[in-house]
């Protein structure tokens, strides 16, 4: 394999497995989900200019992952759930919350107060992001990594508009959630 | 799609930036990375185990941050007699049986001015050898402190504290405590001892004496660049106190501020103090490992240079 390739690997890999994460929040299933995305990915990389479009190629292809093992998840769990049907409401507006709050303990503060609270509005942040449908989660984590609307749209699969709305509510959760940590008070 | 996006103009937006990069930096990657990177390579190639010494590295240099941050005060000897006097005096103070309200506030060179997020509220107490330091964001709260005994404690939860016995305190927190008892021994004695001391003129006998401590050529040096302590001309206690210590990047000075000053409530220097019944606290004899986890998600990897001894 070109060293580029693996330094492209290397380069990307803590975002994907990052928004991997974020989406399932599940660590074991982020990594298995970001392992066979690269795979996929490196099989047909002749045909890609990865370090240029990569990343692009890479996101997209978390997000689908991400979804179907949500949607195959969820069939499981519920005779009602059509795989369709599941994967559309993942992304729709309606959808509802999933996942768990997982505690992110901070690894850089310098004393046990700075570390705690620290820790405890990272464990804030994660559970407030738990809350919000696998669509929002995802469109908001990309805008906040400071993706445009339009690459939030594509990214998800979704319209421009659509990715607007759902960047706009997950916003409005997280403040709601979030705002007395941040603001000192819930604006 | 732009590889390096833009920063951000929203602030909420930003905080989750900040938390998202702290989680891709800190996530380990290296596993899946050889994984991945194996199972692309011919067969014939062995695979590379993906490069853990730059993470390592990361890790290695944040812990001499936290060093450099905690190991704030070395200054140095010399004392000019005035000054020294009044150290001497303010050291006394401390020791009354009394406790005192300082507000502390630290402020970094280079930190951005537009800084979103609202600065989090720490006020210690203390009182002799016991402090207790209570910090507020929002509607959180945290409290630590350290007894008469020398055990320090922790409660983020009033159903909840975590108590660790003296021996059980690694060096890292040893000195967090003596900076935020402001421990005489360890702040003042060591102005006395490895600083020179100058005393600024006043303008009258009921201004407060400021005091200025720069470490001496050749003394030991622990990361402070200096400190000024502003002492009460009657009672000589420290009314503020600045200490400039070496960050990571630039400088951070630590102001602790005089507030309120009263008689000393015992309890509340004591872990059971802050908890209300029914409540659990953990300790070396009761479920060690659960305190251990305990400590671990609330101050993440530091955990185990704050303890010694063996992780149960």
């Amino acid at each position: 394999m070109p060293d580029a390739i693996a330094d492209w690997v290397r380069s990307t890999l803590p975002r994907a497995l990052g928004y991997a994460k974020a989406l399932l929040r599940d660590p074991v299933s982020a990594e298995d989900v970001v392992q066979d995305c690269y795979a996929r990915l490196l099989a047909r990389a002749a045909h890609y200019d990865l370090p240029r479009d990569g990343l692009k190629l890479l996101l997209r292809s978390v997000t689908n992952a991400c979804i179907d093992l949500r949607t195959r998840e969820r069939a499981l769990l519920s005779l009602d759930a059509g795989a369709d049907g599941a994967s559309r409401a993942l992304l729709s507006l309606d959808a509802g919350a999933d996942g768990a709050s997982l505690a992110v303990p901070d690894r850089g503060a310098t004393d046990p107060h700075d570390a705690a609270v620290a820790s405890e509005l990272a464990t804030r942040i994660e559970a407030a992001m738990a809350k919000l449908p696998l669509g929002q989660r995802a469109a908001i984590h990309l805008a906040a990594l400071g993706y445009t609307l339009p690459e939030v749209a594509a990214t998800i699969g979704t319209t421009h508009g659509n990715a607007r709305v759902l960047v706009h509510r997950a916003r409005k959760a997280l403040e709601a959630e979030l705002g007395p940590f941040l603001f000192g008070s819930s604006s | 799609m732009s590889t390096v996006p833009d920063r951000p103009a929203d602030p909420l937006l930003r905080v989750l930036r900040e938390h998202i990069e702290k989680q891709e930096r800190e996530q380990p990657t290296a596993p899946v990375a050889a994984r991945v990177l194996a199972e692309a390579q011919p067969k014939s190639e062995p695979a590379r185990p993906a490069p853990r010494k730059w993470r390592a590295l990361g890790i290695g240099t944040g812990a001499l941050a936290v060093v450099a941050a905690v190991l704030l005060f070395a200054l140095l000897p010399a004392p000019e007699a005035r000054a020294e006097q009044a150290v001497r005096a303010a050291e006394a103070a401390l020791k009354l049986p009394v406790e005192r309200c300082y507000l502390v506030e630290v402020q970094r060179e280079g930190a951005p001015a537009d800084e979103p997020i609202s600065p989090r509220t720490v006020r210690v107490w203390t009182a002799g050898d016991r402090f207790r330091v209570e910090v507020s964001r929002g509607p959180l709260r945290f409290v630590w402190g350290r007894d008469t005994d020398g055990a320090v404690w922790f409660v983020a939860n009033p159903a909840r504290g975590i108590r660790l016995a003296p021996d059980e305190q690694g060096p890292g927190l040893q000195l967090a405590c003596d900076l935020y008892g402001l421990h005489t021994e360890t702040v003042l004695a060591e102005m006395r001892a490895h600083c020179k001391l100058k005393e600024d003129p006043r303008a009258s006998s009921a201004a407060p004496r400021v005091i200025r401590a720069e470490p001496r050529i050749g003394a030991r040096l622990l990361g402070f660049r200096s400190a000024v302590a502003e002492l009460d001309p009657e009672t000589s206690a420290i009314r503020k106190l600045a200490l400039t210590r070496t960050a990571l990047a630039g400088t951070a000075t630590t102001t602790f501020t005089l507030i309120d000053t009263r008689p000393m409530d015992e309890v509340r220097y004591k872990l059971e103090g802050h908890l209300i019944e029914p409540y659990q606290v953990f300790d070396r004899d009761t479920d060690p490992g659960r305190r251990r986890e305990i400590l671990a998600r609330w101050l993440g990897a530091q955990t185990d240079r704050w303890l010694t001894g063996p992780k149960q």
